[in-house]
């Protein structure tokens, strides 16, 4: 088991940038949002994970940082992606 | 005591030096058990206050929450993750679905863990503060409370000693404050000798060990609550960020009231990881403590700093000045 700390206090800044591109759109800062709360549930409660899941975190985190929040439809993949890893976390 | 044995005033004075120069260890030992119990003191408050911050902290997230979505309930709001029905923003409306999770409310129950290894930290301080910190006995005060007294002691000593006609001579007041303070000289050093044996005797009793790995686990359970501090924090920053772009640019007040906050809650996120570093030093700081006490009570006065030497010296030194201002008339009475 590995400490996701790094990977998800990164993901994290990564989520409160995006959060403040999507602004005012309802639906994409409610997920973002939601996803905040996630990683600071994981954080709190000194998330280990595999280096699998870490290296996923990393690739979503990269992806998510270079996100336009015009592009619904990458976001969606991506949040289910993130979603997907962060449950089994 | 035959006059064959009786100490003549330089090789008493010797003597007294040799005996006063060994007890001042005794009184650094008191002051090392006395920074000791100041630097627990320091830690053990510093946690409490992190744990209640902590607390408060918790309980203004989640009203933030739940100020910011009417789907969110009081007291563990059940935060959606997944698709979402209609309507659902934060939190989910309807049953729990398999990724949800539930934000926790801290109640003292989740505290008590971590305050448990405090208790049991303080419960140590509290006894070695209890011995250093007790009234002395005041030996003179019992010894020469009285004059019958006094004079009865004057009348022993002359027995003891073979004065001619047995009892001495009825003391001047001269002879008896340099008895009276010659014994307090004597109680205060055998006093500080009874407690330091008293310590040692908390010190041996003590699991070393097991008190060594409380002190560790002080600093993880900082660590763990400065991790929960920072959790809470970045959820309210997360609620202001998400809440000010729905403000209206014309309501001034309004997102005036937000941006101050969210400048608030940034600047509190920001000074978490300075405020680590100030309770990891006091967790350093009793452990270092402890560790100096420790090897002193048990060990000689080589271990004394520089500093300590100078002050041991000064002890003796005035200590020294007391007795043998009263040698010449505590002679004239023996």
């Amino acid at each position: 088991m590995v400490d996701l700390t790094g990977p998800l206090h990164s993901m994290r800044d990564s989520l409160h940038t995006l959060l403040a591109r999507v602004g005012s759109n309802y639906a994409q800062s409610d997920r973002v949002t939601r996803a905040i709360f996630k990683v600071n549930s994981l954080l709190q409660n000194m998330a280990m994970g595999t280096s699998a899941d870490i290296d996923n975190l990393r690739m979503a985190t990269e992806n998510i940082a270079q996100l336009n929040p015009q592009e619904t439809s990458v976001f969606e993949i991506l949040f289910d992606e993130i979603e997907k890893i962060m449950a089994d976390l | 005591m035959s006059k064959l044995y009786r100490l003549s005033g330089p090789s008493m004075a010797l003597v007294l030096a040799i005996i006063l120069s060994g007890c001042a260890t005794n009184t650094i030992r008191m002051e090392r058990a006395g920074t000791m119990t100041e630097a627990a003191r320091t830690a053990t408050d510093a946690t409490r206050v992190l744990m209640a911050d902590v607390q408060a902290e918790n309980r203004n997230a989640l009203i933030d929450l739940v100020a910011s979505d009417p789907n969110c309930r009081l007291p563990t709001p059940l935060i959606a993750q997944g698709a979402t029905a209609k309507g659902e923003t934060i939190c989910r409306k309807g049953n729990r679905q398999d990724n949800d999770f539930q934000l926790t409310r801290l109640t003292r129950q989740d505290f008590g863990p971590s305050l448990a290894v405090i208790d049991g930290l303080v419960a140590y301080f509290d006894a070695v503060d209890a011995i250093i910190t007790r009234e002395p006995t005041d030996l003179a005060e019992t010894l020469i409370g009285a004059q019958a007294n006094l004079d009865a002691i004057a009348s022993d000593l002359g027995n003891l000693t073979g004065q001619e006609g047995g009892a001495l001579p009825v003391l001047t007041d001269d002879q008896k404050g340099a008895v009276a303070d010659t014994l307090s000289l004597l109680g205060e050093m055998i006093d500080e000798a009874a407690r330091v044996d008293d310590l040692r005797k908390i010190e041996i009793q003590m699991d070393q060990a097991a008190f060594a790995d409380d002190i560790d686990r002080l600093d993880r359970i900082n660590q763990r609550w400065l991790r929960v501090m920072d959790g809470q924090v970045n959820n309210r920053l997360t609620l202001v960020t998400r809440r000010l772009p729905r403000v209206s640019a014309e309501d001034f007040e309004g997102r005036h009231r937000f941006a101050a906050q969210q400048m608030t809650l940034i600047e509190r996120q920001e000074a978490l990881p300075e405020l680590a570093i100030a309770l990891a030093r006091t967790v350093d700081m009793l452990r270092a403590t402890h560790s100096d006490y420790h090897g002193l009570l048990f060990g000689d006065k080589r271990l004394l700093t520089l500093d300590e030497k100078r002050r041991a010296a000064a002890v003796t030194r005035t200590r020294l000045r007391r007795a043998l201002s009263h040698l010449a008339a505590i002679a004239r009475v023996f």
